[in-house]
C-alpha cells in the first residue's frame, strides 16, 4: 500500500462539485482506494488515501494536474549508517532509489512520493522521514 | 605448476606483486589469455559483504572480585551464550535484545564493541564456593576484554538463490521484505566478486588460509555449516581478532519481522598458482547461476521459479512470467569491491602475506535435511467436511445450516464449489439483528485459504496471525475441499 497525503486547497474548490469532480477523477483511474481520514483544516480539506503502491505515481499525477496539494513526505538516507546495500532499490517504484555507477545508493527526492514503502526494508534503519 | 607460494611471498616481500581484484581479472584475461595472466599475475583478492548470520564472537571478560561464574550474562540487554569457563561467553549475531528485540541484537553489540563504545555487562550467578558473587553489572569496552574473537561458523556462501514472494501478502524474511505477487526479488552475494566462487575447487582456499576478515586479519578454520559443495553452495568457518577489526565492516542489521543480524566483510586472497587458476578467478557473473526461489511457500524445499546468473540480478531485474521484476541485492557490492581493493593494498605494500592451507575443505559433503522424529501433519490429515452454502441463499438457510450441523463457520462457494467466502454464527446473529436478508450483504470475501497439503503448523500460524478460527480447505482450482478449524488443531 501507498499512503497519500492530500489536500484540496481552501480557495480553489468551492462547492461541492468540484471535490466530486476530483473524487471521480480517481475513479477514473480505476485503482481501489481507501480513505483513511478526511477532515478540515486551515488549509482546505485534508485527505489521506491509501491506494495499491504501484498506481502511487499514476494517481499523484492525476491528482497534481489538477490542482490538487500532496504532501510528499520524503524520506531521507543517514548516510553515515546506509551501506549501500541497494535493498531498498527493489522496494522503491518510482525510481527515486538508485545505483551511481560506483554502486553507491543515489536518493533522487524529486522522484520520491513518499510511499514509505523502503522504510522498513533498510537493515539499517538508516531510512528515515 | 608456474608459480609456489613461497615464489609470490618473495615478491610481496620485495614490494613488486601484481594483484588484481577478481572483477579487473576478468578484464586482464579476455585481453591477456590465460596463460599470460598465470605468468603475470600473483594474487587475485575477492570481497564480500553481506548479511551473515552464522556470526559472532568469544568475549573474555576477565575475573571480577569477588569472582563470579556466569550463570547467564547480557551485554546491552542481548543475552550472550554461557556454556564455557567462568568469566568466556559468546555473543551471536541474531540474537535480539531483551528490550527493543527486533531492532537492537548481538550484531549491533559487536559493532559498538568495535567502534570503542562502551557496553553493558550484566551477569547472575547461582554462586559457588570459589565464584561466591551473584551478580556483577559494569561497562566494558573493547580494550577492557582479555580476548575477542570474532567466530563465524558459517561465512561467505559461494553463491546464494534469489528469492521472491508469489503469495498476495507481503512476507518478511532473511532475504527482507518481499512483496506480494513477485512484486520485488532480492538476491546475495557479490557475484564474480564471492571468494569461494574464485576457486569452486577449494584448491587454495582451505584449514589455515589467511584472510580479510572484518577490516583485520582472520584465518578460515574449517568448513563452514551447511557447507554444500556438491550444490556449488560451500560455505567457510572463519575467525580472527575482533580487536583489529574495523567498524566499516561490520555493521549490525536489522531485518523488520524477522530479526537481528550483522553484515561482516570478507575478502580472501587466490595465488595463481597455475593456468587453471588464472581461468577460474576470471569467472563472469554469467558463469555463475543461481534459482529464483518462490519464499511465499514456507517449506523446506521452496519451489524453485526458474534459473538465473548474477548478471542478470545485477542488473536490477529479472524477468518471472513475462514480467520484468526489480530486483536488489541483500548485500553490497560497494563494500565487497572495497574489501578486495583494500586486501589488494595489503599485499601490495608487503603487509599480507599468502599461506598453503593445512588441510583441504570437502567437495564432496552433502547438506542433510533435519532428522525430525515426529511425522510432519498435514491438513489433509485434520480437514472435515465443509458446510456449504451457495452464495445466492438465504440468510435463513444459513442460520438453519448452523443450528443443524453445529458450525461455526459456513462457506459459501457458487454452483460449482468454488469458494466465494465465508460467513460465521457471528455475522449471522448480526445480520438478522440489522435485519438483513442478502447473504452477499454479509459474506467475508477476502478469506485465507489452506490445501491439503499444507502442513497443520504453516495453517495454524496462519490463524494465530490473521486472529482467525478456521480456514477453507481449497485446491488449485479454488474449489472447496473442506475446512479446519483452530478447535480440530487442539
Ligand atoms: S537499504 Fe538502507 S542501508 Fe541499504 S542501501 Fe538502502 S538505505 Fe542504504
Ligand atoms: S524512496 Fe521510498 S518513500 Fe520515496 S517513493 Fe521510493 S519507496 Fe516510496
Amino acid at each position: 500500500m501507498g499512503i497519500l497525503d492530500l489536500t484540496f486547497p481552501r480557495n480553489e474548490f468551492k462547492g461541492l462539485d468540484d471535490y466530486e469532480k476530483i473524487i471521480n477523477h480517481i475513479l477514473k483511474l480505476d485503482v481501489p482506494f481507501t480513505i483513511l481520514k478526511f477532515n478540515l483544516n486551515e488549509s482546505g480539506i485534508a485527505v489521506k488515501l491509501d491506494v495499491p503502491t504501484e498506481k502511487v505515481s499514476q494517481v499523484t499525477q492525476t491528482l497534481e494536474k489538477a490542482g490538487i496539494k500532496i504532501k510528499r513526505q520524503v524520506i531521507e538516507i543517514d548516510e553515515e549508517l546506509c551501506i549501500d546495500c541497494g535493498q531498498c532499490i527493489a522496494l522503491c517504484n518510482t525510481g527515486a532509489l538508485c545505483f551511481d555507477e560506483d554502486s553507491k545508493l543515489k536518493f533522487c527526492e524529486d522522484k520520491c512520493v513518499g510511499c514509505h514503502l523502503c522504510v522498513d526494508a533498510c537493515p539499517r534503519q538508516a531510512i528515515k522521514y | 605448476m608456474i608459480k609456489t607460494y613461497e615464489e609470490i611471498n618473495e615478491k610481496i616481500k620485495k614490494g613488486n606483486s601484481i594483484v588484481l581484484t577478481a572483477e579487473e581479472m576478468i578484464e586482464y584475461v579476455e585481453e591477456n589469455g590465460t596463460k599470460v595472466a598465470a605468468e603475470e599475475i600473483d594474487v587475485v583478492t575477492t570481497g564480500t559483504f553481506g548479511p551473515m548470520c552464522s556470526s559472532g564472537a568469544f568475549l573474555n571478560f576477565g575475573h571480577s572480585d569477588p569472582p563470579i561464574k556466569f550463570d547467564h550474562l547480557w551485554l546491552n540487554d542481548v543475552h550472550a551464550y554461557h556454556g564455557n569457563a567462568a568469566v568466556d561467553g559468546y555473543i551471536g549475531v541474531t540474537r535480539m535484545a531483551d528490550k527493543r528485540p527486533y531492532e537492537y541484537g548481538g550484531g549491533h553489540v559487536i559493532e559498538d564493541l568495535v567502534s570503542g563504545k562502551e557496553v553493558r555487562l550484566r551477569g547472575i550467578s547461582d554462586t559457588t564456593d570459589c565464584y561466591p558473587l551473584d551478580e556483577v553489572d559494569t561497562n566494558i569496552k573493547i580494550d577492557d576484554l582479555n580476548q575477542a574473537i570474532l567466530c563465524n561458523p558459517r561465512n561467505a556462501y559461494q553463491k546464494y538463490s534469489c528469492a521472491v514472494n508469489s503469495t498476495d501478502k507481503t512476507i518478511y524474511t532473511y532475504m527482507g521484505k518481499l512483496l506480494p505477487n513477485f512484486g520485488n526479488a532480492h538476491y546475495s552475494g557479490s557475484g564474480c566478486l564471492n571468494p569461494l566462487t574464485n576457486d569452486p575447487d577449494y584448491e587454495t582456499i582451505g584449514i589455515g588460509t589467511r584472510i580479510f576478515l572484518g577490516g583485520g586479519i582472520g584465518y578460515v578454520i574449517g568448513e563452514g555449516t551447511q557447507h554444500n559443495p556438491t550444490e556449488g553452495y560451500g560455505t567457510l568457518f572463519v575467525k580472527g581478532d575482533l580487536k583489529q577489526m574495523k567498524q566499516k565492516y561490520l555493521k549490525g542489521a536489522k531485518f523488520e519481522k524477522y530479526g537481528v543480524s550483522m553484515f561482516c566483510g570478507v575478502g580472501i586472497p587466490i595465488p595463481i598458482l597455475n593456468e587453471k587458476l588464472a581461468k577460474k578467478t576470471a569467472v563472469k557473473d554469467e558463469d555463475i547461476s543461481t534459482s529464483v526461489v518462490d519464499y511465499g511457500i514456507p517449506r523446506r524445499e521452496r519451489p524453485k521459479i526458474r534459473e538465473t546468473n548474477y548478471k542478470e540480478l545485477k542488473s536490477g531485474f529479472i524477468e518471472i512470467n513475462g514480467k520484468n521484476v526489480k530486483c536488489s541485492s541483500m548485500s553490497s557490492l560497494f563494500y565487497a569491491r572495497e574489501i578486495a581493493e583494500e586486501l589488494k593494498n595489503w599485499i601490495q605494500k608487503g603487509e599480507f602475506y599468502l599461506n598453503p592451507p593445512a588441510e583441504k575443505l570437502s567437495l564432496r559433503k552433502i547438506f542433510k535435511p533435519m532428522k525430525q522424529t515426529s511425522k510432519l501433519r498435514f491438513v489433509k490429515d485434520l480437514k472435515r467436511k465443509a458446510t456449504i452454502c451457495y452464495e445466492d441463499c438465504d440468510i435463513k438457510d444459513v442460520a438453519e445450516k448452523i443450528i443443524e450441523q453445529n458450525m461455526n463457520h459456513i462457506i459459501i462457494t457458487d454452483h460449482n464449489n468454488k469458494l466465494k467466502g465465508i460467513v460465521t454464527s457471528f455475522d449471522i446473529t448480526k445480520a438478522i439483528g440489522k435485519d438483513k436478508s442478502k447473504l452477499r450483504q454479509i459474506i467475508t470475501k477476502k478469506v485465507i485459504t489452506t490445501s491439503d497439503n499444507e502442513p497443520i503448523k504453516i495453517a495454524a500460524r496462519k490463524m494465530k496471525l490473521n486472529d482467525i478460527s478456521a480456514l477453507p480447505v481449497v485446491d488449485d482450482n479454488n474449489r472447496v475441499r473442506g475446512i479446519i478449524t483452530s478447535e480440530d488443531l487442539m
